[in-house]
C-alpha cells in the first residue's frame, strides 16, 4: 500500500495503518534516539513517545512536506526535551580518557573501547550539534533534509556539521588518523 | 590545479555528496594526486564508519518489535479536546492568508488609535495683528517666528508673553 494511502487512513484514526506507516521508520527513528541519548530503554520508550506523538497529531500533517522529515522533526524535538529534563539529572557521562593504545580497532575489545569512546564524546557535543551530525552520519539525510528537520538554515547546518565533526575529530585522532 | 585550501573547504561536502558535478570532479582530481587531502578524506569516512559502528552495536539487537507491544492501549484516539483542536486547525487552515491579513489590519488600527496619544498636538499659531495697551508696549521678533510682547503698566510692571 502506498504511504500517502497509509497516512490518510491513520488520519482517519486507523491504528492498523498507522502502525504499517511506522514500521518501515522505526529502525531509523530508534537509531537516531539512540545517538542522541546513548542508551537502549530511555531510546525505546522515546520510540514509542514519537509514535505517540505521531499518531495523535497526524490529523494535521499537510502531504505537502514529505513524511520522514516531519517524522524526523518530532524524534528530534522530544530526544531534546528528554535532554533537557535530564540536564538536571548529572549522570551525563564526562569526557573519556584518550584511548591507551593507538591505531584502528581490530579487535571486538578495541571496538568496545572505541564505541564507549564515542558515547562519551558525543555527550560533550551541543545537542543541537549532535542532532545535525547523526541526521547527516547516520541517517544520510542532506544538509536540505536536516535543514527541515531542525528547523534552521542551509548555512547553521553546515556550521554546526563542521564544528561536530572538528570536535568528534579531535577526541578521536588516535581512531580516525591515517597511517602515513 | 587547485590548492589545498581551497579543496580543504569542499570535502566536507564531497563526502556528504552535495558537491555541484563540476566541483566534484575537480575535487577528484585533486585528491588523487594530493596525500594532505586524501588523509583528510579518509579521517571523514572513518570518522562516519566509527559513527555508524556505535550507533549499530546499540540498534542490532534492540527489541524493535517490542515497541508496538502496549501501544495499542497508549495510541488511544485523541481526546475530544484534540479533536476539537485539530478540526478548528484543518478549517482554518485555508484561511491562514485571511488571518494574517487580519491581525496586519488589527495591528494598524492599533497603532492609528494609539500614535495620536503618544504625539502631542502641535501649539495652534496665534497672529497678533494689533496690539491695544494703556501702557508702554515692546515687541521682540525671534528669527524662529517667535514673538514676545512685553506690556508696561503704570502701577506694576507686568509681563506677558504671546507666541
Amino acid at each position: 500500500m502506498e504511504e500517502r494511502e497509509l497516512i490518510e487512513r491513520a488520519q482517519r484514526g486507523e491504528k492498523d495503518a498507522f502502525q504499517d506507516l511506522m514500521v518501515p521508520y522505526q529502525r531509523k527513528i530508534y537509531s537516531l534516539l539512540y545517538g542522541m541519548v546513548w542508551d537502549r530503554e530511555d531510546a525505546l520508550e522515546l520510540t514509542q513517545e514519537v509514535f505517540i506523538k505521531a499518531y495523535r497529531s497526524i490529523r494535521g500533517f499537510r502531504m505537502a512536506s514529505s513524511f520522514y522529515t516531519w517524522l524526523y522533526r518530532i524524534a528530534v524535538n522530544l530526544a531534546l526535551d528528554f535532554r533537557r529534563k535530564r540536564i538536571s539529572n548529572p549522570e551525563t557521562p564526562g569526557v573519556a580518557d584518550p584511548p591507551s593504545s593507538g591505531g584502528r580497532p581490530d579487535s571486538s575489545l578495541l571496538r568496545k573501547e572505541l564505541n564507549e569512546h564515542i558515547r562519551m564524546n558525543m555527550a560533550t557535543l551541543p545537542p543541537q550539534h549532535r542532532a545535525i551530525f547523526l541526521l547527516r552520519e547516520v541517517e544520510g539525510l542532506t544538509y536540505k533534509e536536516i535543514a527541515r528537520v531542525m528547523g534552521c538554515r542551509l548555512g547553521t547546518v553546515m556550521s554546526r556539521l563542521h564544528y561536530a565533526r572538528e570536535g568528534m575529530r579531535q577526541a578521536l585522532t588516535p581512531y580516525v588518523k591515517g597511517e602515513d | 590545479m587547485p590548492d589545498c585550501k581551497h579543496i580543504a573547504s569542499m570535502l566536507e561536502p564531497y563526502v556528504d555528496g552535495e558537491l555541484r558535478p563540476e566541483e566534484r570532479a575537480s575535487v577528484a582530481g585533486h585528491v588523487k594526486g594530493c596525500r594532505r587531502c586524501q588523509r583528510e578524506l579518509e579521517e571523514l569516512n572513518a570518522l562516519r564508519g566509527h559513527l555508524r559502528g556505535a550507533v549499530e552495536a546499540g540498534v542490532v539487537d534492540a527489541p524493535l518489535a517490542g515497541i508496538w507491544e502496549g501501544m495499542a492501549e497508549r495510541l488511544e484516539a485523541p481526546t475530544v479536546m484534540e479533536r476539537i483542536w485539530w478540526a478548528g486547525k484543518s478549517l482554518l487552515y485555508p484561511l491562514r492568508p485571511l488571518k494574517v491579513l487580519a491581525w496586519g489590519a488589527a495591528l494598524a488600527v492599533l497603532f492609528l488609535f494609539t500614535y495620536p496619544r503618544v504625539t502631542p498636538p502641535p501649539t495652534p499659531r496665534v497672529v497678533v495683528e494689533s496690539v491695544e495697551s494703556e501702557g508702554s508696549v515692546m515687541i521682540f521678533q525671534g528669527e524662529d517666528e517667535l514673538a514676545i510682547v512685553w506690556f508696561f503698566e503704570e502701577e506694576e510692571r507686568k509681563e506677558g508673553m504671546m507666541r
